[in-house]
């Protein structure tokens, strides 16, 4: 890469063009997982050679996402491809086809069961890469050392889980960011943990005195890396098959990832949760089909969220004819989201909420105060999507989530 | 509101609810949003689609698609062959294309893009 003039430049995003000042944060350069690795020298299985972190200009700081596909409509075969980004272009170039670097493609037809063994070959060419390999700066006229470290690993959560050898969203302690415990629908077949922060109903806690009745949303149980190595040991070396599934239920990891071994990563931060698949494929169509009462067979109980048939299908008929006067730049066209609900994609539900929602749902409920709680919600995710985000407004979305939460849960 | 501390409407609260609460750390941690979201990589999915070419054999034809898409990558690096090797429409006049001062008809640029 270095040795094309074009791309060497392009490549020097991160170390001259990108300007970080502080409480503002405009890309991953502002970052705590970023920042945290300044000034400090580089550590490969305890041995401590005599570089820092992105000490040269030219050190990459790699991204690497994964997902599940099907690669047929019929079939259930999926696939995993590995992709790496590069985050020292800039970030209107770095996503683009020609610079993503395509590691390969995990076959199918199955999940991988022991992602560690695919992930080998990745590891191997992480570590080099920490040590560095030797390289032509054109720019420079001379050979170097070229670095890279791995920062951010992202993707959906049944691909996180994954890759950090967790139980996964639907465990008993299902979240990777914090040790908050999952509770079952009582007397039912479902075997899906939930997690709402207040309990206090449930029969597990009313039956017994030492399980958490409430959570404090200002104060989750955050996890560790230290802590999560540690309980993903334990699990690894548990002397029995019950033992072994004791400990990974309770701690919900199944065993140590290979990229523990990569100290550029921060167990669970380099790990952020993906706003798409998180917002536009859950969060919004949930709530839809909530208020079209289709949410798996729940009434409303004592609410009034629901929206009268006629009233959603009017909904879905004036986003259709709003399509025709909306300009092209703004995205695809949307789709009915009362009749085509499955051909929305998280791009249109994405449009849906922020710009047709609010004025299409105003006045629709039965009670104002839902819609206050979407308009709520949609002033949120606009500030999340900004590109430049001040502590402040960190602060706002923090508590405006933690509010809302609350209120959902009422 | 929806919840209603009910425990059987407990299916209410799945883990996307509770991740609500750990965006402002993420960002704080790991930088915005649309730096690590899912977007790019599922659009590189999209293109692996086409890509398959025999039913039988998804898989290696799928390697087989990366490992060309990455070789005349580095080809066009190695060598500055961008522009040469470009599948766009060319931005200038590129030697060697379909265009002659000589020749009474010329292809515009427009219809260019429209023949490519």
């Amino acid at each position: 890469m270095y040795a094309n003039p074009t791309k060497a430049k392009e490549l020097q995003y991160r170390a001259f063009e990108h300007m970080y000042t502080p409480g503002k944060i405009s890309d991953i350069f502002d970052s705590h997982i970023y920042r945290r690795l300044l000034g400090k020298r580089v550590t490969i299985d305890g041995s401590n050679p005599t570089h820092e972190y992105f000490s040269d200009p030219r050190d990459i700081a790699f991204g690497l996402s994964t997902d599940g596909f099907c690669p047929f409509r019929r079939r259930k075969a999926t696939a995993w491809p590995l992709i790496l980004f590069d985050y020292n272009l800039a970030p209107e170039i770095r996503f683009h086809g020609d610079n993503r670097i395509d590691l390969g493609t995990i076959p199918g037809p199955n999940k991988p069961k022991d992602f560690n063994s695919f992930a080998w070959p990745a590891f191997e060419e992480f570590m080099r890469l920490q040590h560095g390999v030797r390289a032509f700066d054109v720019l420079a006229d001379e050979f170097f050392l070229l670095r890279g470290y791995l920062l951010l690993v992202f993707g959906d959560i049944p691909a996180m889980s994954m890759v950090m050898r967790m139980t996964g969203h639907t465990g008993f302690s299902p979240c990777r960011m914090c040790k908050i415990l999952g509770v079952r629908i009582p007397n039912s077949q479902n075997n899906t943990h939930y997690v709402p922060l207040d309990r206090s109903f449930h029969p597990t806690v009313t039956e017994s005195d030492s399980a958490i009745a409430i959570y404090d949303p200002a104060d989750l149980p955050l996890r560790t890396e230290e802590e999560m190595l540690c309980q993903a040991r334990e699990v690894k070396s548990a002397s029995s098959k019950a033992q072994n599934a004791r400990l990974s239920r309770a701690y919900g990891i199944n065993g140590i990832s290979i990229f523990s071994n990569l100290k550029s990563l921060c167990f669970p931060l380099s790990f952020p949760y993906d706003f798409m698949h998180l917002i536009w494929e859950n969060l919004i169509p949930n709530l839809i089909s909530l208020w079209t009462g289709e949410f798996k067979g729940l009434d409303e109980g004592v609410g009034e969220y629901q929206l009268n048939p006629k009233v959603w299908q009017a909904i879905g008929e004036a986003t259709v004819a709003a399509g025709s006067t909306i300009p092209s730049v703004f995205g695809a066209r949307p789709p009915n989201p009362a009749s085509h609900k499955a051909s929305y994609s998280a791009e249109a539900w994405s449009f849906w909420t922020l710009y047709l929602g609010p004025v299409l749902l105003r006045r629709r409920f039965r009670h104002q105060r839902y819609y206050k709680h979407f308009i709520q919600l949609v002033k949120l995710l606009q500030m999340c999507l900004e590109f430049e985000i001040t502590t402040e407004e960190v602060q706002i979305i923090r508590d405006g989530f933690i509010n809302w939460v609350e209120n959902y849960e009422q | 509101m929806y919840y209603q501390y009910s425990p059987d409407r407990l299916s209410t609260c799945p883990l996307t609810i509770h991740a609500l609460l750990h965006i402002a750390d993420s960002i704080e941690a790991s930088g915005p949003m649309w730096a690590y979201w899912a977007f790019p990589t599922e659009r590189h999915c999209g293109s692996l689609t086409p890509a398959i070419r025999s039913r039988r054999f998804p898989f290696p034809s799928i390697d087989r698609y990366l490992t060309e898409v990455a070789q005349l990558r580095q080809i066009k690096m190695y060598h500055r062959l961008h522009d040469e090797l470009s599948l766009e429409p060319p931005k200038h006049d590129v030697a060697g294309m379909l265009s002659d001062p000589g020749c009474k008809y010329q292809i515009s640029r427009r219809d260019m893009q429209i023949l490519i």
